[in-house]
């Protein structure tokens, strides 16, 4: 065998999780080899062809506001753009693209080119080089070898990946790709628990064979936000989705094909996700609703082939075909490819520290779907955190983790890492409870400067964020000290069902109205120097409002972040033995002992620790605390 | 490491001073062969004993001579007030025979427990919940038997109890309103605004309901507080010092002797009634006085009952008629004494009062049965308010029902102003933090601090 070739960081795997990993690593310095069974697979889109959505598009902007390249690579590559939940408040509001698969992988392709220390190598790695509880480096499948001082494992579904569509079924980690045998095994041997998890996706088929004359549009909306801070906007050239449904004949049909179901029939063991079921799950568990709403998304420009958001499936082909044509504006479509269910290998994620290192082997980091979570998103946010923290270790510099007061990516590895998952995890916002501190549209205030510090986030990134940050303060003055009369207003004020002013007000005093939009009522005022002023293509007149007018609420937010935090200063020894606190319950022993929380933070939000738990260890690690900070106290009896 | 509680912890759990009996408590791992060491009781080793069985035998010094002839009660891990082997010595009182045990233990193994550290234990080992180590507390600072009893009740947890179907039902709202974020294009409504509504009426409706028995149920545990009032030179000093029985306050007859407040207690039927004497109710004739009087309004207005206090020979003057009229319409009780009335018959003053001789009642205490029966009287209903009272609540609890409540009136507010569900939810979030500082569902350090502090060495 040849010498091994030298590397600072190794990453297994080219999806969304290892694309960033690599990506980060090599910004920050470290001379990086990404490996990838195939690298026309790189940032390829396995399920639906959008990024974004309820939680996931301030995921990404977090990625972005840190340096990543998914937002860059989502708006080159956008074909429509909508932010979702405009009828809700701020805090929830998400940016979401449907994008160009093909366009989508080119973007991630190249800017994986264009990032100096990368190298890229097309191979499958069957091996680890561990030596004394610290990884060395890897072994591929044609025996090569590569050494280096840490390993990001990003293998997402590939794992012991099977594919099932009726009772058809073959290995592979997508549809006409082969899975990735024996890394699994070598990793239990080295101790590492694993879990089977399920997921499916819906078919695909030919948008020329859809009479759209007879479906609802769902058009892009103009002037939409980017997902990056680096945008200076989007295409206003936008593609429509449309909107159909199912109905009581369709799901008839379906059910005919139900004792073909690889899931009904129990030859999937593994857990799916609950909030994305199957259509035959769907009309299974919710037999009272007689139709379901399908999304027809077109997978690009240049291509007919639409995706079937809402009607995942792996019954057999010919009952999936029947139904779909049942439906209208299907009536005569033509299948490009079944939908199918695919099972995979994953690594339940309390055997990660925060740093998204295991704690098992020093230098080996897990992100992406090989932790249990599922999404484009979310495998990206851990790549990065992985890319980082793997440079960290490498320096001998402090883990980068991000407080759940801090970023949805906080959140995410806080709730994988503490509490775990037994089924595909995927950001809510409901799941971050600092979520109005946590806007999409403060990600760079909130992560610039970080990613700037390591080396990952540039100056021009720095820069904008900076003038952003500026301009808000202007613009937030400005509506303190400038007033708009009446007749320039009132129309506005009334169109929105608010009382009209008699003298002229404040512009301050008309944001704290719940009812007012301030951009619109600065464009009916025709206040065109607030109105215009946007760094980006991000509005600060909107920005300075949600500040203005959430005040109390961000301030008591704040400070319920800053009550919650008090529990994360109780670190845990190394050393400390849980076991031997008959006091908890047993059930918080047995947990405790085996995830082993760094702070008393995550013990408590451990599913099994109650709250009396918590309440036990703070007692006994102040007593800790105190006999250690009392070094040699003898004379302290504790 | 090992966790703290490994040492075993010895202490006197009776207040100090005469009495006939005095108990020595010891908790920890070692503590029944600690006892061992030195106890020879009439039925073998206590190791050999069973749990929860009593025991009667010699205790013995360091050279084998006898203390006292003590009764030993034996409690097993986990089921003793600790969680952990306990033995409770129950010796005879005074200063010198608990300190011979207590010295004799320490010499064996134990070491001092620090104050509180009995109900920490008790706490670690899950043996209460943080309201029921607070009801402790007041069990401690509880000087009768009425205060014993509410605070009894506390510790079986039906305060805890009642908070925690208040935060489930929260709880489940909160979580609904969060659920409907994460649907966007359904537009699905999961919360019914019109149940929020009623659920938060509820909540804020029991809230208020144990903040307003807050002020009876600290009748229970600090006592009724009577305040004495009353013209300079009334008497009021005098009838304090003839309620108990002693001269604590210095009585002339120059006018505003009395600069300060003076506290007393005295004990009627099981009810402690705390008695502050306060300077004369007038114009201030210097800067310490004026100080004295306002100490003296303000003390009049935080008072359970006010002892107004007029002199028999000029009756009530008209501005103090005012008084009495602005502290009665304020919903507070007033007994109105008629004093120095061996010296002339009750002048003109309207309404009922109590005619007595305060200097004629220090030495003969018949003097003061009527005024008594009136304080007992007026006492009764306030009492039967606290007793009625689920709870006792202290300063922190009632902070954090004040938060819990300010926090859902702005929902409330907040509903009527159409302010979208994930605003919303912040406001039900932090009611639900106040909440969980009470029982223990959200720790805190500050809370086991001053849950702790708070006891005296050996309970």
């Amino acid at each position: 065998m040849a010498a091994a070739e030298r590397y600072d960081i190794i990453v297994v795997g080219g999806g969304h999780a290892g694309a960033e990993a690599a990506h980060a690593a090599a910004r920050m310095g470290a001379r990086t080899l990404l490996i990838s069974m195939s690298l026309d697979a790189l940032g390829k889109m396995s399920c639906n062809p959008a990024i974004g959505g309820i939680g996931k598009g301030q995921l990404v902007r977090e990625i972005d506001a840190l340096g990543g390249i998914m937002g860059i690579a989502a708006d080159r590559s956008g074909i429509q753009f909508r932010m979702l939940n405009r009828s809700k408040g701020p805090a929830v509001w998400s940016p979401r693209a449907q994008n160009d698969r093909m366009e989508y992988a080119a973007e991630v392709r190249s800017l994986l080119e264009s990032t100096p220390n990368l190298r890229m190598r097309a191979d499958t790695v069957v091996d680890l080089v561990v030596e004394q509880g610290r990884v060395r480096g890897v072994v591929t499948l044609w025996g090569a070898e590569f050494t280096a001082g840490a390993v990001i494992l990003t293998s997402g579904t590939f794992l012991n990946g099977q594919i099932h569509v009726g009772e058809r079924r073959s290995g592979g980690g997508r549809m006409g790709e082969g899975a990735s045998v024996g890394l699994t095994a070598v990793l239990q041997a080295h101790g590492f628990e694993t879990g089977r998890l399920k997921t499916g996706t819906p078919p695909r088929i030919d948008g020329a064979s859809v009479d759209y004359s007879s479906l609802e549009e769902q058009p892009g909306e103009p002037h939409a936000s980017p997902f990056s801070y680096l945008s200076d906007g989007v295409t206003e050239n936008q593609v429509s989705c449309w909107l159909t449904y199912t109905d009581p004949a369709v799901h008839g049909i379906l059910r005919t094909g139900f004792d073909r179901s690889p899931m009904f029939a129990g030859r999937i063991q593994g857990r799916g996700p609950r909030y994305c079921p199957s259509i035959e799950d769907k009309i299974d568990r919710f037999a009272d609703r007689d139709r379901h709403q399908l999304f027809l998304e077109p997978e690009g420009r240049r291509t007919q082939e639409v995706y079937v958001n809402g009607f995942s499936t792996s019954l057999p082909e010919e009952v999936q075909l029947a139904a779909l044509r049942r439906v209208r504006g299907l009536e005569n479509v033509h299948l490009l490819r079944p939908g199918y269910a695919i099972e995979y290998d994953y690594f339940p994620p309390h055997q990660l520290k925060y740093s998204l290192e295991t704690k098992r082997i020093a230098g080996l980091f897990f992100a992406g779907q090989v932790n249990g979570t599922t999404g484009y998103e979310e495998a990206a946010a851990q790549g990065i955190v992985a890319g980082i923290n793997a440079v960290q270790f490498l320096q001998g510099a402090e883990p980068v983790v991000f407080r759940r007061s801090e970023a949805y990516i906080g959140v995410l590895i806080d709730d994988l890492v503490a509490k775990g998952t037994e089924e595909p995890y995927r950001v809510f916002t409901s799941r971050a409870e600092h979520r109005i501190l946590l806007r999409q549209d403060n990600a760079d205030f909130r992560l610039t400067e970080r990613g700037h510090a390591l080396g990952l986030a540039g100056t021009e990134r720095l820069n904008r964020m900076k003038a952003r940050r500026e301009a808000l303060v202007r613009m937030r003055e400005a509506f303190s000290r400038r007033s708009v009369s009446p007749e320039r207003v009132n129309a506005y004020l009334a169109s929105v069902g608010t009382t009209p002013i008699a003298e002229p007000e404040r512009l301050v005093r008309l944001a704290l109205r719940p009812q007012v939009d301030m951009q619109a009522l600065l464009e009916a005022a025709s206040m065109s120097d607030l109105s215009d002023v946007r760094i980006g293509s991000e509005s600060i007149a909107r920005l300075a409002e949600v500040e203005i007018k959430y005040e109390g609420y961000l301030e008591r937010e704040r400070d319920l972040a800053e009550r919650m935090a008090s529990l994360e200063s109780y670190r845990v020894p190394g050393d400390f033995d849980f076991t031997g606190v008959t006091a908890l319950s047993l059930e918080a022993r047995e947990k405790l002992a085996r995830i082993r929380p760094d702070h008393l933070g995550q013990a408590s939000r451990i599913s099994g620790v109650s709250p009396a738990d918590v309440s036990i260890l703070m007692v006994l690690l102040k007593g800790a605390r105190v006999s250690r900070e009392t070094p040699g106290g003898d004379g302290i009896t504790d | 490491m090992s966790p703290a509680v490994e040492d075993t912890i010895a202490a006197v759990a009776t207040a100090r001073g005469v009495a006939a009996l005095a108990v020595v408590r010891l908790s920890g791992p070692m503590a029944v062969s600690i006892a061992d060491a030195s106890f020879r009781g009439s039925d073998g080793r206590l190791a050999d004993a069973p749990t929860r069985t009593l025991h009667v035998g010699h205790w013995l010094d360091g050279s084998g001579v006898p203390v006292d002839r003590v009764v030993v009660g034996l409690f097993r891990a986990p089921n003793s007030p600790t969680g952990e082997d306990v033995v409770e010595i129950s010796c005879h009182g005074g200063l010198v025979v608990p300190a011979r045990i207590l010295a004799r233990l320490y010499e064996s193994g134990a070491r001092p427990a620090r104050a509180g550290e009995f109900t920490q234990r008790a706490f670690v080992h899950g043996k209460l919940d943080l309201a029921q180590a607070e009801a402790v507390a007041d069990i401690i600072h509880a000087q009768a038997a009425r205060a014993h009893e509410a605070a009894q009740r506390q510790l079986d947890g039906r305060f805890s109890a009642l908070l925690g179907r208040l935060r489930d039902e929260l709880t489940g709202f909160c979580a609904l309103v969060e659920l409907e974020l994460d649907f966007s294009d359904t537009d699905q409504v999961f919360a019914d605004l019109q149940r929020l509504r009623a659920v938060l009426r509820q909540c804020r409706g029991t809230i208020e309901d144990l903040v307003s028995h807050a002020r009876s149920g600290s009748i229970l545990r600090d006592g009724v507080r009577v305040v004495i009032a009353g013209r300079p030179n009334a008497g009021k000093s005098t009838l304090l010092n003839a309620l108990v029985g002693h001269d604590r306050v210095i009585v002339s007859e120059i006018e505003g002797t009395t600069r300060d407040l003076v506290e007393v207690d005295l004990e009627l039927d099981g009810l402690v009634f705390r008695l502050v004497d306060t300077a004369g109710i007038r114009e201030a004739g210097d800067e310490i006085e004026a100080e004295g009087i306002r100490r003296a309004r303000d003390a009049a207005e935080s008072a359970d009952i006010v002892l107004y206090v007029f002199d028999a020979e000029q009756g009530l003057q008209a501005e103090e008629e005012e008084i009495v009229y602005r502290l009665r319409s304020a919903e507070r009780p007033v007994v109105l004494v008629a004093n120095k009335a061996d010296r002339a018959p009750v002048a003109a003053a309207e309404g009922s009062f109590v005619s007595i001789s305060a200097r004629r009642a220090v030495d003969d205490p018949r003097e003061l049965s009527t005024l008594l029966l009136a304080l007992r009287h007026t006492a009764a209903p306030l009492v039967r308010d606290a007793e009625d009272s689920p709870v006792l609540l202290n300063a922190r609890h009632r902070a954090h029902l004040q938060a819990a409540d300010e926090a859902l009136l702005r929902v409330e507010v907040a509903m009527d102003a159409g302010v979208p569900g994930d605003l919303l939810s912040i406001d039900l979030r932090v009611a639900l933090h106040e909440l969980g500082c009470i029982t223990g569902v959200i720790t805190n350090e500050e809370v086991l601090d001053s849950v702790f502090s708070r006891f005296c060495i050996g309970k």
